[in-house]
């Protein structure tokens, strides 16, 4: 074994004497040797471990006979991945904080495990004739102590690879909190917020980034003198200049990256890794086409064909609109509760809704004092009021008009008259309004030129001159009014 | 009810043969000793199953466009060529051989050897503010086409009727998936107690190829199946009173059935047994209701003239007619069947230059008088309808019968035809999708048959993908594994 280990010392002074650049710069071989470094520090970690492992556990000593010869190729393999260890790190930007960490540690386990490879192949060898527990325990320690650093040391590599925080990114909380963490932050979920608030920048782009890029271009490992962590670091570009140009998508750095084929050298992400999507660059490339705003809100974005589409597939392309877009209490479920047991259908419109749609039923109470007093408790999220056909009055329509966020109102068949849609015309909401088949005139029409979100107004059978209706529409031309295709 | 309760009927719900044969490994012994525990545990009174609770008022996935549907279904497929899809160039190549190339790898339910192609067998001009092309065949329609998106490259996996009928209403082209009249009713409950919330309605006096299947609630509780209504004899099967049962006598007799059922459902605990119940109960209701809206002589002349009704008898014009106050009336879905667009021009009926222009006489007047009756008491803004075939048909001539066929037709055709959809959240005078200058394959905007049913869904406040229900192991849905919703033609 000592003529090995004078092999293997003239290899490692060889390699050591041929691949040092005297310049000083990292020279090409010694790059490639320095990629194996990943590849060969497996080996003296499982080593390290089994060795100790058996050392300490191990019953007989016929059993930790092998200790010595797996030191032997651990403490080997220790040599040899710190010297590739030392080459991979003059090639890349790795945050020097823990990429000296990593490098003085990986040189300590180097030596400690030579140590312990000279330390047990002698006092082993003593032993046979007297087995003295002390040298034993002593050695056991010194393993531990190896098998401990060889995981912290791994755990910064890992940092080194993939980044801070790689391995709690997705620990439940009970861990964060142990590690002295933060619970997981909402930013994880997929979930844009108020489309008002939230930005497209923060919520679409620099997720992408976070997802595709930042494994590399971050604090810690800056590939390319770059960083996409942050809106700052992004703008800061990278050793090869700006990577993106505001109002011009195609051209920036960072969209030619990602379109290069994939097997080309400067492609990005590098090939193993997982790839920006063909939607992902579209609404990358969008966003510097529309001059990568950092404060822009999704709901002012002006989207062009593809990235509706890709919003549609995302499910926002509905951006709540109109009353919708409002923050209102949850309903009193009571109020609805009462309404029901009074025989009105009254159900919240969607699952997650805090609005509210009620109608009263065929033959049964409609719009009692009881009733309206329980509906004026949810005036603020009734959006829906079916009174159609009901016995409905003038009154009744008054109190209705001071519920703020209506936008479909049915009134038709009922006894109101223009006095009711005076009331109704500040509903600044209100989208439908069906009038058939009651007796408003000419009067109460021109009371509902002022309903400013107004899209629908139903007529039919209604005393409501045609010149009324054209004057109407000539006021309000975006208004459907439908005045019956039969009479 | 409690939780434990529940838990248990819905295991029992998920148990299949297997289950039962792998469990008589362990005995009879084990088996009689587990009814025994059943028998000995008391239920409690008047609970409610889920079922029963399914029916009530649910909730959507978010805010709907649409409130209810009217399917006007076309069966037997209309060709798309003689309606909506004008294809100038298809009059050119008229009667000219079919270049093999188009026929590589297809294959036609009748279309042998190397059919003649046919042109376009009726004149199109465009209409309304949107300019939409539409066949001499739709006067009426050509009056309220502003009101409708079209989609035009529609295609489907099914050349048959009866498979490519249970693809468009049940998602799969096989029997036993519910239906999507059923779906919606599963999911939305209904709004009207004394109604069902799914109706369908036929005329033409044949059935769908794929039977009550295409309006039937599969593997859902049977209350959510499709009631078939008719316009004339009784309106529903056996739904009034024997000669000398009076009103009274059938609220005691049904009071009393209902109480041996709840006894029997306290001893057995199969939620289907309060399906049962809750179905005499609707029966009742509906015994008064229906006829009431059966009654179409009660509606205006003007409203008689405008569908083209027949009252007493059975036509599509009295269905559309009946759609409306249906829908007026709350029911969700209502569907319209209306057989003898099959034209392959292998006999009189079946033929584009006969039995085809009748179809449309039948059905142009009513349709587009329902468009606009819904539309003017404003009911048109939250119902959808939707109108069209199983599938389309070919550019290509079928005979059948050899060259001197006084009759023209073509052969099924699943890779492109045409649909249309109108109101509840539907853009006004659109079209989408593009087929070829031949109108044989699809050029752009291709909607798959589960598309729509996702879009329809999407109008009606779902996520296709979540309204789902557990059945055998798994989580079944509509639109089984696909589906987009076709956003392009929602406003």
């Amino acid at each position: 074994m000592q003529r090995l280990s004078v092999i293997g010392g003239v290899l490692v002074l060889l390699v050591l004497v041929f691949v040092v650049d005297p310049a000083g710069r990292p020279s090409q071989t010694g790059l490639f040797f320095g990629r194996f470094h990943p590849t060969i520090v497996h080996f003296p970690i499982a080593l390290l471990l089994l060795a100790g492992v058996i050392e300490i556990l191990g019953k007989g000593k016929e059993t930790r006979r092998a200790v010595p010869m797996l030191l032997f190729v651990a403490a080997w393999g220790a040599i040899v991945a710190a010297v590739a260890g030392l080459y991979l790190g003059q090639g890349a930007g790795y945050d020097m904080d823990t990429f000296m960490w990593h490098q003085r540690l990986g040189i300590i386990v180097a030596v400690l495990a030579s140590f312990a490879f000279v330390w047990r192949s002698r006092s082993g060898a003593a032993s046979e004739e007297n087995p003295t527990p002390e040298p034993r325990r002593a050695f056991g320690g010194l393993m531990l102590l190896l098998i401990g650093l060889v995981g912290y040391t791994g755990h910064l590599g890992g940092t080194l690879t993939h980044g801070e925080g790689y391995l709690t990114r997705y620990a439940p909380d009970v861990v964060r909190k142990v590690a002295g963490l933060p619970p997981k932050s909402e930013a994880d979920v997929v979930d844009i917020g108020d489309p008002a608030v939230a930005t497209v920048y923060d919520a679409l782009i620099q997720p992408i980034l976070d997802d595709k890029c930042v494994g590399c271009h971050n604090t810690e490992i800056r590939r390319g003198d770059l960083a996409l962590h942050t809106a700052e670091a992004l703008l800061e570009g990278g050793e090869e200049g700006d990577v993106i140009q505001p109002g011009r998508g195609n051209d920036s750095d960072l969209l030619k990256r990602i379109r290069l084929p994939v097997d080309h050298r400067e492609h990005m992400p590098p090939r193993d890794k997982r790839q920006v999507t063909v939607a992902e660059a579209e609404l990358i490339r969008w966003w510097i086409d529309q001059g990568a705003s950092f404060n822009e809100t999704i709901a002012e974005a002006e989207p062009n064909e593809s990235v509706k589409f890709i919003f549609s597939a995302w499910g926002f392309d509905k951006m709540p609109t109109g009353v919708f877009a409002l923050t209102v209490a949850s309903p009193d479920t009571a109020a609805i509760a009462s309404l029901r047991a009074s025989g009105m259908r009254v159900a919240t419109i969607a699952e997650s809704q805090p609005f509210v749609e009620a109608a009263c039923r065929q033959g049964q109470p409609c719009m009692t004092a009881a009733q309206s007093a329980l509906l004026a408790q949810l005036s603020d999220q009734l959006i829906w009021l079916d009174l159609g056909r009901s016995e409905v009055t003038d009154s009744d329509v008054a109190a209705i008009a001071n519920f703020p966020h209506l936008t479909r109102l049915h009134l038709e068949g009922t006894a109101i008259t223009d006095a009711a849609l005076n009331a109704l015309s500040g509903s600044g909401y209100l989208e439908y309004l069906n009038l058939h088949s009651t007796a408003i005139t000419d009067t109460g029409l021109s009371a509902l030129v002022s309903l400013e979100s107004l899209e629908s107004l139903y007529l039919w059978q209604t005393e409501v001159t045609a010149d009324a209706v054209d004057e109407f529409r000539t006021k309000r031309p975006n208004v459907r009014v439908n005045v019956g295709a039969s009479n | 009810m409690n939780l434990e309760h529940e838990a248990h009927i819905e295991a029992l719900r998920l148990q299949t043969r297997r289950h039962f044969l792998k469990q008589c490994t362990t005995g009879m012994g084990a088996m009689a000793l587990g009814t025994l525990g059943a028998f000995g545990t008391p239920r409690a009174a008047g609970a409610t199953s889920p079922v029963v609770a399914a029916l009530n008022d649910k909730l959507p996935h978010f805010a709907p466009t649409a409130k209810r549907v009217i399917f006007l279904h076309m069966a037997g497929a209309p060709s798309q060529l003689e309606l909506f899809d004008y294809k100038p160039e298809l009059e050119k190549l008229h009667l000219q051989q079919c270049p093999e190339s188009l026929l590589e790898g297809k294959r036609f339910a009748f279309i042998k050897g190397i059919p003649k192609m046919l042109g376009p067998q009726f004149s199109f001009a465009r209409h309304g503010q949107s300019g939409a092309w539409l066949s001499d065949r739709l006067p009426h329609l050509a009056e309220v086409v502003d009101e409708i998106s079209f989609l035009k490259a529609m295609h489907t996996d099914e050349f048959n009727h009866a498979p490519a009928q249970l693809l468009m209403y049940t998602g799969s082209p096989r029997f036993g998936r519910p239906s999507i009249g059923s779906w919606v009713t599963y999911g939305l409950g209904s709004e009207n107690e004394s109604l069902p919330g799914f109706v369908v309605l036929l005329s033409s006096g044949v059935q769908p190829d794929a039977g009550a299947s295409v309006y039937g609630s599969g593997f859902l509780p049977t209350v959510f199946q499709g009631v078939q209504c008719r316009s004339s004899g009784d309106p529903v099967l056996y739904l009034s009173n024997p000669d000398g049962m009076t009103r009274d006598v059938r609220r005691r007799s049904i009071d009393a059935i209902n109480e041996i059922n709840r006894q029997q459902h306290e001893m057995v605990g199969d939620p289907e047994v309060l399906t049962r119940i809750s179905q005499y109960e609707m029966a009742f209701r509906m015994q008064a209701s229906v006829p009431e809206l059966m009654e179409i002589e009660s509606e205006p002349d003007y409203i008689h003239e405008m569908y083209g009704t027949n009252p007493g008898q059975t036509s599509f014009a009295n269905n559309c007619l009946l759609a409306r106050r249906l829908v007026e009336r709350g029911v969700r879905f209502v569907q319209l069947f209306h057989w003898g667009w099959d034209s392959h021009g292998a006999g009189a009926s079946e033929a584009l230059n006969i039995g085809f222009k009748e179809r449309c006489l039948e059905t142009d007047r009513a349709t587009a008088a329902l468009i606009k009756d819904l539309d003017q008491r404003g009911l048109l803004d939250e119902t959808l309808v939707v109108w069209g075939g199983e599938f389309g048909r070919t550019p290509m001539l079928e005979n059948r019968t050899g060259d001197d066929n006084p009759y023209v037709g073509r052969d099924h055709h699943s890779d492109c035809f045409t649909m249309w959809m109108a109101g509840g959240g539907v853009k006004r005078g659109f079209s989408y999708g593009e087929t070829d200058e031949i109108g044989y394959a699809r050029v752009s905007g291709s909607v798959h048959v589960h598309d729509l049913q996702a879009t329809i869904l999407h109008a009606l406040g779902f996520d296709h993908e979540r309204l789902t229900y557990k059945f055998q192991g798994r989580d079944f849905r509509l639109t089984d594994v696909a589906g987009r919703v076709v956003t392009e033609v929602l406003a």
